[in-house]
């Protein structure tokens, strides 16, 4: 008896699993009956009841309620000149040593500061020319917040050199300064060197900063003294940092964006007008919201950081500079074969939005974005490169280079 | 020894019925609603048509009829699964769903010979709403999975306070959580997918009433008859629907809660059976459950779901008693199985086509002596379920098997000292 009653739980386990275990074709009969249907919607938008662009420039980050230049914590000093088409650029390098003890000071027989290059052109990228002016600033740097001009600069140089310099990570280049007049200000607590580009400087060159120290240890600045006993000696910074004038002009109907300026295109949506025909609330799940801009190449410029030429980024603002977040770069779209497409995904930060309103400040489309550690706080920033990509705005004359979103979304019904 | 391993190893089958099956497949008309309703978890009953309303059980925990408990002469623990296949065809289209569903859990046992008071205790589905579906429309393929159902929880009590006439009463917990779950898929590339939740929560009380008038204690002519009936009142239902958004950006889920009320249906069955010879019944039954003032959920108190109206059935149903300890005389082999047979006929309590679904079908079953009084029950349902005006709903071919143990040990039965 029992082994009929196996049998039979045996034959049923295995009949069970035999027909569950088939693969079954999915009901299509059901659909008229189900309550719970999504809907699903794709559609293209560049109205200016859904996005507002705006230009915007950020030289500064707030930190802890101060303000700070962009380029404070930057691990790279960018020192140069760009003047091709209407770009018309300059960046200085500011660095600022330690005051020396008297005793010392008066030892000091020679001084040169020596600069570690980083591999990385921004202009024209063939010349290896290094034309550079080193001067004296007294009393005018306090912070990074200083800005500079040819006025507060000491006379005369006090160095000037113009050599081929081969672009190669950490080659010295060393700047040997007047000792007569530099002698006197070691001793100085407001006193640092500027460093600014000669006539014929054709690109702007990169070198290691105080800040790049845990990376290449052997990279940052240094100011060497040769004592009148026949020792040397090397001061490191206390502060570094670039400056940049950036007196280029972007064509009507077009933005850009420059880093190391703080020059960003703002974008703000509307997500939620009563009045729109999306309908998104917060049980709206954002499955494609791809930020579409064309690239006007003429205005454009990328260093050879390869890393930041992939694509501006997304930063999704917030109150404070130390909210912001990046969502990433954009990419360009291969499929275009002018490759002057970018698109921009950027369905999490819209999602956040829907759910959480008042953290709808907007996002920023930066020239790249790198977490810098200011004040404690960690804040990102535009601090490593020159780059500048300009796109076609809203305004646009041809309507076909104007920036859309595509959105597809799905909502239950 | 051999016995001990049976026991367990039965009672390990049915703990792995609890493990839920990978698949939520069921019928079309399952997403309607509560989901069709589960006439019986027992064997049983199901081998014998669904009737047992009058079934003078002692070998079987009744969950039709609270009355028929008073027929236990031993504790009793009983476990059930079943297997549904369900082939459905609208317009050219073939569908083919399948699962393995655990179908209830109870004990019961008899308190006090001399009025014969029992008690039972269970667990089973009231309700299946297990669906798959997918929708290939553009922009990307959707597919929609129902779970769930309604289950009941029960406790109760039956007593033959005069010889002829059982009287039961049980207090039903009815709960349910059906879960809509939604996945959006996107053929472009660029677009990412996304889940959506819909669960419908609801619990209430009810009584349920059973009453057997048993034709042995009346009179000798009467002999083998019984008649019974039982009736469940409506049910205030609370209920919630719980919304669960699960976007692109998983860590920011939205889950709102909407409160509510529902409904479950009065229902109203009636039985009789007779006692062909010693070892042979047949039962017929009535049953009715009006849907049309059901629902499932809405903010306020409704008349009812317009996808929803009155179903009833009509069944037959015949068996040889099992032979367990030779109370009809020495057997052996085949010859000590219980053997049933079944028809039922009815209509669906689903609203669709404009007039309703009919279901025929046939069953059959054996009740297998295992050892001392446990019983391994098998029933095996085939049947139809066509749409009174054709081609405005699914047809439907299903084949439900079960399965389902009711043990009785030695070792259930107390110690005298």
């Amino acid at each position: 008896m029992l082994r009929y009653a196996y049998l039979f739980l045996a034959a049923g386990l295995v009949l069970a699993g035999i027909l569950t275990g088939c693969q079954d074709r999915i009901s299509t009969l059901g659909a008229q009956f189900y309550a719970d249907t999504v809907g699903i919607h794709t559609l293209v938008r560049n109205d200016a009841g859904f996005m507002q662009f705006a230009d915007t420039i950020h030289p500064l980050v707030n930190v802890n309620g101060v303000g700070v230049t962009l380029t404070d914590s930057t691990n790279l000093i960018l020192i140069g000149r760009v003047a091709i088409g209407n770009e018309n650029l300059e960046s200085w390098g500011l660095i600022q040593f330690p005051s020396l003890d008297t005793a010392t000071a008066k030892m000091v027989t020679g001084i040169r500061l020596l600069l570690k290059d980083f591999a990385y052109k921004y202009g024209d990228t063939t010349s290896t020319t290094v034309d550079f002016r080193v001067w004296t600033t007294y009393n005018k740097v306090f912070d990074a917040t200083t800005s500079l001009s040819m006025s507060d600069l000491s006379p005369i140089p006090v160095d000037s050199i113009d050599t081929v310099f081969g672009d190669t990570a950490d080659h010295i280049l060393p700047l040997p300064l007047d000792t007569t007049l530099v002698k006197p200000l070691l001793t100085e607590s407001f006193n640092a060197f500027v460093i600014t580009p000669g006539p014929n400087m054709t690109n702007v060159r990169a070198f290691g900063a105080l800040h790049n120290y845990s990376y290449d240890e052997n990279s940052i600045p240094e100011l060497q003294l040769i004592l009148n006993n026949g020792d040397t000696i090397y001061r490191y910074p206390t502060l570094d940092f670039h400056l940049v004038k950036d007196n280029s002009t972007t064509p009507s109907g077009e933005f850009t964006l420059r880093a190391s300026t703080g020059r960003r295109e703002r974008v703000n949506l509307n997500l939620t007008r009563p009045t729109d025909t999306l309908h998104l609330d917060q049980f709206t799940s954002i499955n494609n919201a791809t930020l579409v801009l064309h690239l006007d190449p003429n205005n454009t410029r990328l260093a050879t950081l390869a890393d930041d030429t992939v694509g501006p980024n997304i930063v999704q603002l917030g109150l404070l500079d130390s909210a912001d977040h990046p969502e990433g770069n954009g990419f360009l779209d291969l499929s275009d074969p002018t490759h002057t497409t970018y698109r921009f995904q950027v369905r999490t930060i819209l999602e956040t939005w829907l759910r959480n309103p008042s953290q709808n400040l907007g996002f920023e489309l930066r020239s790249e974005f790198a977490y810098r550690t200011i004040g404690g706080e960690l804040i990102g920033v535009e601090d490593n490169t020159l780059n500048r990509w300009t796109f076609y705005g809203p305004n646009c004359s041809d309507t076909s280079k104007r920036p859309y979103f595509i959105l597809s979304y799905s909502k239950l019904r | 020894m051999h016995h001990h391993g049976m026991r367990w190893a039965l009672l390990a089958l049915f703990v792995l019925a609890f493990a839920k099956t990978g698949r939520s497949q069921g019928s079309p008309y399952d997403e309607i609603g509560f989901g069709l309703p589960v006439r019986s978890a027992n064997a049983t009953i199901d081998a014998l048509g669904g009737t047992g309303v009058a079934l003078s059980g002692t070998r079987t925990i009744n969950d039709l009829n609270p009355a028929d408990w008073t027929w236990l002469d031993n504790a009793r623990f009983g476990a059930a699964i079943r297997y549904n296949y369900i082939s459905a065809t609208l317009a050219g289209t073939q569908d083919l769903q399948q699962n393995v569903q655990f179908s209830g859990v109870d004990f019961g046992a008899p308190i006090w010979k001399p009025i014969r008071l029992s008690f039972a205790l269970g667990y089973e589905p009231l309700t299946d709403a297990s669906n798959e579906i997918q929708d290939t429309s553009a922009p990307g393929p959707r597919n929609y999975v129902s779970r769930g159902g309604t289950n009941l929880v029960f406790l109760g009590f039956a007593a033959r306070p005069l010889s002829a006439i059982a009287l039961g009463a049980r207090l039903d917990y009815i709960t349910g959580d059906i879960r809509h779950l939604d996945q959006v898929n996107f053929t472009d590339t660029a677009a990412a997918g996304g889940q959506f939740e819909r669960d419908y929560l609801f619990n209430g009380l009810r009584p349920t009433f059973g009453i057997q008038l048993i034709g042995d204690s009346i009179s000798p002519g009467l002999a083998g008859l019984v008649i019974g009936a039982s009736y469940s009142p409506p049910t205030h239902l609370t209920s919630t629907i719980e919304t669960i958004n699960t976007p692109v950006s998983s860590t920011i889920d939205s889950t709102i809660d909407s409160g509510g009320v529902g409904r479950y249906p009065a229902a109203f069955s009636v039985g009789i059976s007779f006692h062909l010879s010693r070892r042979y019944r047949a039962e017929a039954d009535y049953f009715m459950q009006d849907f049309s003032t059901a629902y499932l959920f809405s903010p306020t108190v409704i008349s009812g779901d317009s996808l929803l109206r009155a179903s009833n059935r009509i069944a037959i149903g015949i068996e040889r008693l099992p032979n367990l300890d030779g109370e009809f005389g020495e057997s052996f082999g085949l010859d000590r199985w219980g053997l049933r047979l079944g028809f039922s006929y009815g209509t669906l309590p689903v609203n669709v086509g404009g007039s309703g679904v009919r279901e025929f079908a046939l069953s059959g079953g054996f009740g297998i002596p295992v050892s001392f009084q446990t019983l391994l029950n098998l029933s095996v349902v085939a049947g139809q379920r066509i749409p009174i005006t054709s081609g405005t709903a699914p047809n439907e071919t299903f084949v439900r098997l079960g399965a389902d143990v009711s043990f009785s040990e030695q070792w259930f039965v107390p110690t005298r000292r």
